[in-house]
């Protein structure tokens, strides 16, 4: 009788200091420092038996408020990791690429035009719901969840020039949001591949390619369309032109593809890319998988 | 049950004769010849490809005008300089190739027939079609696709958001009043194509036609959606 009046008593302590506390994060309309709700589960062992359960636990990742909130939060779901660096909130991925380089940061509501795993191997590629820009997403040797084109997701990422001259997040926090279609290419000329400065290269920005007059594209997932010209030597890229490019081709990254025709005319899908050829920064397509090649014959 | 089994052949050729062909190349023909609202008739013609050219040098593309090329009557107009630039048989790279999304001028003789032929991919006409606007003024662009849009289904982008044409407009980024030219044979009429509340003589961007654009800032595009 006695233990189940402590119990009784117990209980009602517990329940005024949670009342208390609910009632103290209600008025806390600004913000929540911390909370953590630690659920059941765990190890039971006897001798011949182990068992580890988890009770209610939740997918574990990030998710931010969507693109352009006028108050960007970020709220972290799943094990307690102590004190975490907060990251910086972009609005949009143009926005954050005109971030300084190492820059910490969260983009949210981005569009997956890469399936993971599949494609590119370590590489994610991203782009806007609107197609305004697009970002690769770089997770080096840490797993992400699969991911198939056109899930929407949340990223964090330290953001950073890669060697090939693409602005670039390198992190390996991806949270899926929802499933989606298949995202539509955008159809360019292969003159107008890769575009413009964004911003000021030296301190912000992506670098433009060389000699280029249009809207930077770097990122997004386009189309072109060409003859083949042949293959760049030392790279093997194949080489494409549909008469806009004037002094050069456009280079194709045949990585992804299992048959690479020697001529003919050609529809390829990829992400628009850049590399360096010496001091000059080239458009390079990366299509994702063969279907990405497709030959088109006369009839 | 002859006459259904012919019915049935009849609709199935229709069929056959609607769908558009993929992954293949095509001859693309322009309106029939003697049509008096073809764009190339003697005169000024405002033209635009409406199938990528798999030769897009502008003797093969226009093989039936030879003297356009040799007399300077095939022009274009450099956006990101704002300068024409005419075809000149000594100077051919600094006039390039003729491509898809562009606008250019074409004047011809009073024989000239007003028909031409060239061989083309439609494979494009299931894909949104991006345009640069690349500078502030004007850009002579043409529909991109084998048939007609909408222009109040157009997106503009300059890269941190893209937006309805009509948004565009209205955050004065360019002017959704566009130009094109009825060549009526020898002389012609300017036109407009705008958005429905532009109040413009079309709102369709019409496949063979080139339109002049203005715009406010540098480094927009356009978005033209695919009719799929």
């Amino acid at each position: 009788m006695s233990y189940t009046l402590e119990v009784d008593f117990l209980s009602r302590c517990l329940l005024a200091v949670l009342v208390t506390l609910g009632l103290a994060v209600t008025c806390s309309a600004e913000s929540i420092a911390w909370y953590s709700v630690n659920s059941g589960g765990g190890t039971a062992s006897s001798s011949e038996y182990t068992l580890q359960g988890t009770v209610g636990q939740p997918a574990v990742g990030v998710v931010t408020t969507p693109p352009y909130s006028s108050e960007p939060r970020v709220h972290y779901i799943g094990f307690w990791s102590g004190d975490l660096r907060a990251p910086s909130l972009a609005s949009s991925i143009d926005s954050a690429k005109l971030m300084p380089e190492g820059t910490y940061l969260a983009l949210s509501g981005l569009y997956a035009t890469t399936e993971s795993p599949g494609d590119f191997g370590n590489r994610l590629y991203l782009e806007a719901e609107d197609r305004s820009s697009g970002i690769l997403f770089s997770h080096g040797s840490a797993s992400v969840p699969t991911l198939a084109e056109g899930t929407q997701v949340s990223v964090i990422g330290t953001l950073k020039v890669l060697e090939n001259g693409e602005l670039a997040l390198v992190g390996n926090q991806v949270t899926p949001l929802q499933t989606g279609v298949p995202r539509r290419p955008l159809g360019l000329r292969a003159a107008q591949v890769g575009g413009k400065n964004s911003g000021q290269p030296d301190l912000v920005g992506q670098r433009g390619t060389t000699g280029a007059v249009d809207l930077n594209n770097t990122g997004l997932l386009i189309r072109v369309w060409g003859r083949i010209s042949g293959r760049e030597a030392g790279t093997d890229y194949l080489l494409i032109n549909d008469g806009s490019v004037a002094f050069d081709s456009l280079r194709i990254d045949p990585s992804e593809l299992d048959f690479v025709p020697d001529s003919g005319f050609v529809q390829i899908t990829g992400i628009s890319s850049v590399e360096y050829r010496g001091t000059d920064l080239v458009p390079v397509v990366r299509p994702r998988r063969p279907a990405d090649l497709v030959q088109l014959a006369a009839p | 049950m002859r006459r259904s089994a012919m019915m049935l052949l009849s609709l199935l050729v229709a069929v056959a004769l609607c769908v558009p062909a993929s992954a293949a190349i095509e001859t693309v023909s322009s309106w029939e010849p003697g049509a008096t609202t073809g764009p190339v008739l003697p005169g000024w013609n405002l033209i635009a490809l409406p199938a990528i050219p798999t030769n897009p040098d502008p003797h093969a593309v226009l093989d039936e005008y030879p003297f356009v090329c040799e007399n300077g009557d095939l022009k274009r107009w450099d956006a990101a300089t704002q300068s024409l630039v005419t075809y000149d048989e000594w100077a051919q790279e600094t006039f390039g190739n003729l491509l898809i999304t562009d606008g250019y001028w074409l004047v011809l003789g009073p024989e000239d027939s007003g028909y031409f032929t060239y061989e083309g991919i439609t494979d494009n006409d299931d894909t949104d079609m991006w345009i640069s606007l690349p500078r502030a003024g004007w850009t002579l662009i043409g529909c991109p696709f084998s048939y007609a849009v909408d222009f109040n289904t157009v997106e503009v982008t300059d890269g941190t958001a893209t937006v309805p044409i009509a948004n565009a407009r209205d955050n004065q980024w360019l002017d959704t009043i566009c130009y094109w030219w009825e060549n009526t044979g020898g002389s012609g009429n300017l036109r407009t194509m705008g958005l429905d509340d532009d109040w413009t003589e079309s709102t369709m961007l019409q496949p063979w036609h080139g339109y002049w654009i203005r715009s406010m800032r540098d480094n927009l595009a356009l978005i033209v959606p695919a009719a799929s």
